[in-house]
Order: C-alpha cells, then sequence, then structure tokens
C-alpha cells in the first residue's frame, strides 16, 4: 500500500493522480507559497488554483476563483500581455501552460451566465467617474464588497478605453457589452453621458449622497474647478487618495500608460484603500515567498492548445492538464483504495513517494484455522 | 434534447466504446474506418489502456507454418472440452494478421537470431504457442502506447475517469449511455449510434496489479438486456501471503516448488504426472485438500532452483516488479532464500456477455468485445487474453462501425435518464456505511474455499442467502461521501450482482470441469453439461438456462482432457 509522501521532495506535479488506475491521489493547490505564474501577474490571480479546479472539471469553482481577482476575464482573457506566463515552470520542458487561452475560456463560457446580485453590505454610496478598465474594474471590486456603485461615462457608450483604443478584431464589442452587463446585475450602477465637471460636479455629487468619488477617466478632465484638477496631480501611490480625502482616483490618470492588468491591479488595490478610508478592515495583501523547489525533471511533454479556435471543455481541460502545480503537494486522499501496483512511485519525477510491498489483507479463500492440525 | 441538457452534459458520438483497454481500442480504430466519431471513455487514467498496460505485452497467435486448428486441438484439451469452437477458430486465423498489425504500428516483438518471431509454447500444450514483446516481461505499456498514438492520429475521442452506470436504450435499441465524471460528479449522457462495451472481466478487487475491474461487465449487460454467461468460472491464483509476485509460471519449471506444512510437494499427490507445473486452479484446488487434512499453510520453496535461474528470474529493469524485489530485500526478505508463505486468493470472474462472433449481443445496438466476453471456463494461457482483445476488439469495431453509420439519429427518452440521474445521486450522503465495509462483506461470503474452490451445494445455497440478505439489508444502506466514492458505490453494487450470479451458476453446473470444481459434484458429465449457462435479468430477478454445445458442428470431438491429469479424491 502507499505509504507517504515526503513533502519536501514533492513538487507538485500532479504525475501520480494522473496515472493511478484507482484514482487514490489528489493535489493540494491551497498552499502559502505563490507559484511562478501569480509571482508574476500583476493582478495576484491564483492561476495554479483556478487551473486545477479546471482540471478537474470544476468549472463555476474555477470561474468563482478567477472572479476573485479579475473582474472582466473575458476581456483580459484576449487583451492581456500574459506575463504569467513567460513564469510558467512548463516553459522550460515544452512550452507555457496556455494560462490566457484558459483565461479567455473561463471568461467566454460564463459569458452568458446571469450574475448573483451581491448583497449590499455598507450605508455608503460610491461614485464612479469613467467606464474604462480602472472604473470598471474598481466598480467592481467595490460592489463585490458590498457598496453601492454608481458610474458615471461620458459617452453614450460604456468601455471608455476598451471601447475606444482597443481594435475590434482583438475584443469584439459584444463582450464588452455582456461584461458591463454582467456588472449590472451585480448591482453595480452606470450613468452614460454624464461629463464630470458639467453635468457633474463634485459638490453635486456630494449632495447626491456620494460618500466617495473614485476618478478614472483616463486623461485629466476638462471643466474642473482648480482645486480639484491640482489634487489629481499629486494622488498617493499606495492609497490612491487625491488631496482632497474623499476624492481618489486610478488607471492612466495616476498610472499613465500601462497594461490593463496592471490597472486592475491597482484599482482593486484603491478599492481596498477606499474600504479601508470608510472604516472598513479589509484584509492587506500580505508579502508571499515564491515556490522554489519546481517541477522539471523527468516531466512528460505534451504540447500545448492553440489559442486560434474556440475550445471545448475538453480541450481546456487538456490544456489545464499540463499545469503542474507549481508548489503544490499531493497527498493521498482515498489511501484503503490502494492496490499496490507502484505505478505512483514508479512514475514520480521527485522520488517523493513511497509504497510499501506489503499489499491489503482480504478476507482468506483458505482459512487453516477452520481445519485441524494432521500430519 | 432540450430538457436533457438540463439535466447533464451530452455527448453525441457515433460509436461509443465503454472501456479504454486493448480490446476498446482496437474496436474504436476499426469502427473508425467507418464513422467520424468514436469515443472511448474509461473510469480509469487517460490513455492508460487497461490491465494490458501491466501485462507482459505477450500475446498468443497462429503464425504460419502454425495451423489455429492445432490450437483448437489444444483448447478443447485444456478446456476440457468446454470449448467454444467456432469463435476460438476465428480468433486463431485471424490472430497473425493482429500480430502482423502490432509490428505496423511500432510494436516489436522479440526475434530469435535469425529475426524470425520467437514462440513460446504454453503451459505444456502441444502447440498453442505466445509471441513475447519488447521489453521483455514489460511490452503491455508498448503495446497500449502504440494503439493510443494510432487513436489520436485518427482522432478517436477519449474520456477518461468517466464512470458509465447505464447502457440506454430507445425502442429496445442501444443508443447510448449515462455517467458520471469521477473527480468532479458531473452527470454525463452519451448519445451514440452503437455501444461496445469493453469494460473487462469482473474482479473482487483484490491487490494484484492494476485490478480496477469491478462487475461492471455483468452489471451493464445484464441491466441493458443482455446475457451473460460462463458465470461459474472464477480465477482462483497462487499468490505470495504479503505482497505481489508476477511470473510464477516461470518458476515452476527452473526448480521452485509448492510445499505444505510438512515440506511435501503435495501436488505429487494429486497429479503425478504434471506435478506443480500446471494451472494455478489445480494447485489451489490441491491446497484445499491439504488444508481440509492439517497440512496448510503453504509456501514457495526456491531451494532447489540453482543459482543461474534465480538470476534469470529475479526483477532486473522490470519497473514494479524490481521495485518490490529491492524493497521486501531492504526489508530483510529473501524471496529465493526465505520459504515464504503463498496463499490461494479468489481473484476475478471470467464471466462475460454472450455475444456472436463479431461481438452482437441480444440487443441490437450493443456489442461487447474483449475480456466483457465469456471465452474460457477460467484455466489460463499466457497470452490468450492479449490475442482475444485485439482479435475480437478489430471484429466488433468491423462490425459496429458500419452498423453505427446505417443508424438514423435516435432520440433519448429524458423521463428515464431523470430516472436514472436521480437514482444514481440518492446514493450520495454523509452518513451511511462505506462501499469498502460491503466490499469487505461480499468477499467474506463468496472467498471461502467451499465457495470458491471446493464448491459444495449446501455452501452456495448458504452464500446465496447471505449475498441476497447483504443486498436486502446492507447494500441500501451504503452511502457515498464524494464522486470518488459514488464510483467505489458502483463498482460494490456491480460486485455483488457478480457474486450472486457466480454462486447461483455454480449451483447450476452439478459436476467438476476446468476451473469449477463441485466436492459434491467431482465428476466431468459430458453428457449433461458439455453445455453453457445464461443468466438473464426479469424484472427484478435473474432468468437462467442452459444451452448445449453445438458438438456435431464442431470439427474437434473431445478425447482428452487436461483434468483428467489430475485424481481428486470423490468422496461426496
Amino acid at each position: 500500500m502507499i505509504t507517504s509522501i515526503d513533502r519536501g521532495r514533492c513538487t507538485g506535479c500532479g504525475r501520480c493522480v494522473e496515472v493511478c488506475p484507482l484514482d487514490t491521489l489528489r493535489i493540494d493547490v491551497c498552499v502559502d507559497q505563490m507559484a511562478p505564474c501569480q509571482a508574476a501577474c500583476p493582478a495576484g490571480v491564483d492561476i495554479r488554483g483556478y487551473l486545477h479546479f479546471l482540471k478537474e472539471g470544476k468549472l463555476a469553482e474555477a470561474a468563482s476563483l478567477v472572479r476573485d481577482s479579475l473582474p472582466f476575464p473575458a476581456i483580459t482573457g484576449r487583451i492581456c500581455f500574459h506575463p504569467c506566463e513567460s513564469a510558467c515552470t512548463r516553459k522550460a520542458i515544452d512550452e507555457s501552460v496556455n494560462i490566457n487561452g484558459l483565461e479567455r475560456f473561463v471568461g467566454d463560457l460564463y459569458l452568458p451566465a446571469r450574475a448573483v446580485p451581491e448583497p449590499v453590505l455598507h450605508a455608503a454610496k460610491i461614485a464612479v467617474i469613467g467606464s474604462g478598465p480602472a472604473g470598471l474594474s474598481a466598480a467592481y471590486f467595490l460592489r463585490k464588497m458590498g457598496y453601492r456603485v454608481t458610474v458615471f461615462e461620458a459617452l453614450s457608450k460604456l468601455g471608455g478605453s476598451l471601447r475606444t483604443k482597443v481594435p475590434e478584431l482583438r475584443l469584439p464589442r459584444s463582450i464588452i457589452d455582456k461584461q458591463v452587463k454582467y456588472m449590472r446585475e451585480m448591482g453595480v450602477e452606470f450613468r452614460t453621458g454624464k461629463l464630470l465637471g458639467a453635468a457633474l460636479t463634485l459638490d453635486r455629487a456630494v449632495h447626491a449622497g456620494f460618500k466617495i468619488l473614485f476618478i478614472a477617466t483616463g486623461t485629466l478632465p476638462t471643466g474642473l474647478p482648480r482645486g480639484v484638477r491640482e489634487s489629481l496631480n499629486s494622488v498617493d501611490p499606495e492609497t490612491f487618495q487625491t488631496r482632497i480625502p474623499h476624492v481618489f482616483a486610478g488607471g492612466a490618470l495616476v498610472l499613465g500608460k500601462v497594461p490593463v492588468v496592471k490597472v486592475i491591479a491597482a484599482a482593486r488595490k484603491a478599492a481596498l484603500s477606499i474600504a479601508r478610508f470608510l472604516g472598513q478592515d479589509e484584509e492587506r495583501a500580505e508579502a508571499r515567498s515564491v515556490v522554489k523547489n519546481l517541477p522539471g525533471k523527468g516531466i512528460k511533454k505534451k504540447p500545448r492548445q492553440k489559442s486560434r479556435d474556440a475550445w471545448s471543455n475538453d480541450t481546456a481541460r487538456r490544456e489545464a492538464c499540463r499545469c503542474l502545480h507549481c508548489g503544490g503537494r499531493a497527498h493521498i486522499a482515498y489511501p484503503d483504495d490502494c492496490m499496490t501496483c507502484f505505478e505512483c512511485e514508479l512514475e514520480c519525477p521527485s522520488q517523493a513517494i513511497t509504497v510499501h510491498p506489503f499489499k491489503e489483507e482480504f478476507p482468506p479463500t483458505i482459512d487453516y484455522s477452520r481445519f485441524a492440525k494432521g500430519s | 434534447m432540450a430538457g436533457l441538457k438540463t439535466l447533464g452534459r451530452i455527448i453525441e458520438t457515433d460509436v461509443l466504446v465503454i472501456g479504454g483497454g486493448v480490446a476498446g481500442l482496437w474496436a474504436a480504430l476499426r469502427a473508425r474506418e467507418s464513422v467520424k466519431r468514436v469515443l472511448i471513455v474509461d473510469k480509469g487514467p487517460r490513455d492508460w489502456g487497461g490491465q494490458a498496460s501491466r501485462s507482459g505485452g505477450a500475446m498468443v497467435a497462429a503464425v504460419p507454418p502454425d495451423e489455429p486448428e492445432d490450437f483448437i486441438k489444444d483448447l478443447v484439451y485444456y478446456y476440457d472440452g468446454l470449448c467454444d469452437q467456432e469463435l476460438w477458430s476465428e480468433i486463431f486465423k485471424s490472430s497473425y494478421g493482429r500480430l502482423k498489425d502490432y509490428e505496423r504500428l511500432g510494436y516489436e516483438f522479440i526475434t530469435d537470431t535469425n529475426g524470425c518471431l520467437k514462440g513460446i509454447p504454453q503451459r505444456g500444450l502441444d502447440h498453442v504457442k505466445c509471441y513475447l514483446g519488447k521489453p521483455f516481461g514489460m511490452g503491455g505499456k508498448n503495446m497500449v502506447a502504440v494503439l493510443v498514438k494510432e487513436a489520436e492520429r485518427l482522432g478517436v475521442g477519449r474520456l477518461s475517469r468517466i464512470v458509465v452506470t447505464d447502457i440506454l436504450k430507445r425502442d429496445g435499441v442501444a443508443v447510448g449511455a449515462c455517467g458520471f465524471d469521477a473527480i468532479n460528479g458531473d452527470f454525463h449522457i452519451f448519445k451514440a449510434r452503437a455501444v461496445i462495451l469493453a469494460v473487462g472481466n469482473g474482479g473482487w478487487k483484490v491487490s494484484y496489479h492494476h485490478n480496477t475491474c469491478a462487475g461492471d461487465t455483468a452489471y451493464l449487460g445484464l441491466n441493458a438486456g443482455a446475457e451473460v454467461t460462463s458465470c461459474e468460472f472464477a480465477r482462483v491464483w497462487n499468490v505470495p501471503k504479503l505482497f505481489g509476485w508476477e511470473g510464477q509460471t516461470y518458476l515452476l519449471p527452473l526448480g521452485a516448488k509448492f510445499v505444505n506444512a510438512l515440506g511435501e510437494t503435495f501436488m505429487d499427490r494429486y497429479s503425478p504426472v504434471l506435478g506443480a507445473n500446471t494451472d494455478p486452479h489445480y494447485i489451489t484446488r490441491a491446497m484445499a485438500l491439504e488444508a481440509q487434512q492439517g497440512r496448510g499453510p503453504f509456501y514457495l520453496d526456491c531451494a532447489g532452483m540453482s543459482p543461474e535461474n534465480r538470476e534469470l528470474v529475479t526483477p532486473k529493469g522490470h519497473g514494479w516488479m524490481e521495485l518490490n524485489y529491492l524493497r521486501l530485500r531492504d526489508m530483510g526478505m529473501s524471496f529465493f532464500e526465505d520459504k515464504l508463505e503463498w496463499i490461494a486468493q479468489m481473484r476475478l470472474s471470467v464471466m462475460g456477455i454472450a455475444a456472436d462472433l463479431q461481438g452482437r449481443t441480444k440487443v441490437p445496438g450493443l456489442f461487447v468485445t474483449g475480456r466483457a466476453r465469456a471465452t474460457d471456463p477460467t484455466v489460463y494461457i499466457g497470452g490468450l487474453s492479449l490475442c482475444l482483445c485485439a482479435v475480437t476488439g478489430y471484429a466488433t469495431g468491423e462490425a459496429a462501425g458500419p452498423y453505427a453509420a446505417s443508424q438514423k439519429n435516435r432520440a433519448l427518452h429524458e423521463g428515464e435518464v431523470a430516472e436514472k440521474k436521480r437514482e444514481l445521486y440518492a446514493q450520495a450522503g454523509e452518513r451511511g456505511i462505506s462501499p469498502k465495509e460491503v466490499l469487505r462483506e461480499i468477499q467474506a461470503i463468496v472467498f471461502p474455499h467451499e465457495v470458491s474452490i471446493l464448491k459444495h451445494g449446501e455452501s452456495l445455497m448458504r452464500a446465496s442467502r447471505q449475498l441476497d440478505r447483504l443486498e436486502a439489508e446492507t447494500v441500501p444502506r451504503m452511502v457515498a461521501h464524494d464522486a470518488h466514492y459514488l464510483m467505489k458505490l458502483m463498482e460494490v453494487r456491480s460486485i455483488l450482482l457478480m457474486s450472486q450470479l457466480y454462486v447461483h451458476a455454480s449451483l447450476e453446473r452439478t459436476e467438476s470441469r476446468a476451473g469449477h470444481f463441485r466436492a459434491d459434484y467431482p465428476e466431468r458429465d459430458d453428457k449433461k453439461w458439455l453445455r453453457q449457462i445464461f443468466v438473464s435479468r426479469r424484472k427484478d430477478s435473474l432468468a437462467t438456462r442452459t444451452e448445449p454445445l453445438p458438438m456435431d458442428q464442431y470439427p474437434i470431438k473431445p478425447t482428452r482432457y487436461y483434468s483428467d491429469n489430475f485424481s481428486f479424491p470423490k468422496n461426496r
């Protein structure tokens, strides 16, 4: 029977889970150390975690984990520059896991889904100015935290730079519409054709009951009072607070021209900062170390699925099966189903598994105790 | 179909193959020549290849100038006349073709210095020869690999860790199957124009290799309306008591001996002609008789093996066997120096679904192939299964492909699928009896020697009652905590059914022949029992009928019987 898995040696590559004919093993991916992909992702997506859900065919769980850090995976799954893939351990073996493709798969899969309205947990209402990636992201995270959020957009259509700057070929506009619809169903309100400074002034916003303004207009809006304009010139890079205490800002306005995933990460940080400003004890991101004992030795090659075509569930599952869950740990989930075939030990590339040669004991076929000793 | 979608994931295919062992793979490859969509589903890992993956990769074949008819002579003798000569004749006739196919696909057989295939005679039989694959003793994985590669090339779909629980029918015709994903529990509905059962033999899940076989064959086949046969034949094997060992076939001719507690080479008592170099069913029969006389337990004594012969059979580079050997050595056990205890172990059932030569069952659209068919009275010939699986797999695919192509699309019965799904998931729960405990109960009923080796009417009747009681009182209280345990639970259900079939058919066959021995009917009864027992399901009960082998149509009339080499006490 399989007796032990050496935690020091196990790299979490998952080979044992893959080969066990009796399905006795599982990988634990909820571990403290970050996988290299997560460390490389500006938004800190738990890629190892959601790919593992995909591997097990647990699509809803995968989508939910992605949505913890990414507001619109169907969009980022198309336009992200995916630094995660450059850090992927698999790269040294054959090719990196197609993480971007999997993100798009998860995003597209739930594109037609209706969101469950998020409960309102706080009294404060927040106005987000601008519906580009920063505004949408901030609205998304704040709404998930339980704040009521209204997004004001100067143009008639939502999406900001996603709509005005990204080529339609890379990002069909219908996808933006669907992701916005999802946020609307979550409970985010949207007002279009509302230009900050003209139709909407800071004072009027406060009068309308908004405790916080998050400005994410991309470029500096015209028609603002001078004090406000100046306050936007010196935004705290950690808290995203302007010099006017209840006004926060994010996106290109603060960060300059950066990739969307960085805008999302900053918007999340700003949302947490706003929550703290409002007296909520939102936890701060802890510094986590990155896995050192990486899989690599003895890993078999598997072809990477190309992003070109729409993926079926099985294609996605196969691609997710290429993930080596760096830092994960194999454990014997169903020890009494082991049949002592040694396959896991033979296939383990890190010599982490020990199978004891003694097999399970069964009810006897010939029970000697039933017979008198003879000669 | 609209409502069906809400029940689970629907997958459509032309030919659905249940079981991805070599028989299933062969069937899929051949069927693919007639239809576009072929899908293999397996409850095990992706592309693992079933039991063949652990085999030595040796295959019996009638390689010219060997004649298939001569092979049949051997089988008729070895099987005590209970041999489907028509089926085996077809199998041996096609065996060389499949062997060549394996070579064409890149699988290598061991050849002699002249580059000729090297046939190894089997079990002291006159004609049957087995061809060893490369590398020696471990060819099975390569055999699987060449078939998988071909399946990939032809675009044969493969889904792993899917447990099929029911064959779906419409108007009496098999039109698909349903089951669930053993990892996440998702319900799956397969829509197909032909369904091929390739789930292997039955088994009681004792530690030996990749012993995944449960009673899936009997469970799926009977519930679908097919007949099962050969239920009374089960494989009882000699195994080391504590660990696994492959290759007693090689040990015995090289000087190893089975001895009883008194150190006697007890097989001499029962077969002066063959001694211990015989089929394990006869050795375990002798073990049970010896034990009754108080002369158990038993040991494998390798003292008589020469150092050269020990060296020859010491596992080297044999994957798990080497690992096993070295670990035992590290624990202070020496396989060759120590007298290690060996036991008789009830292992598997050779029952299978009745079918014609191409694998057509009684149910239109449902085919069966490989070891899911019944082909032998359990006495064993090395390499015969791989021959059977390749040949029948190919033949079944050849029939099922065109059949599927000729079928129109039949809608599934939504209400029926919904009911099956409800029944399946009703077994999920937190508190209840674990499947493993129920399996233990079944093993404790079926394994004792008076049910498994020296079968006796009274013991079989008792076992039958015990199994029925288990079914009524305990099985309904069995629960599965998660998808993995739901798989185990379904296996236990199927093993229970298989055990009932085993006991009933064993009671029915009131004689002794090949692997079946009735202590109360120790004689062979050729007049009455050159026939097969068939079982089918009638609502909630099982119906049995027997059918004689068409001996007048068979070319070979039995004149010699393997069991005549033995003399077991005939006191009833």
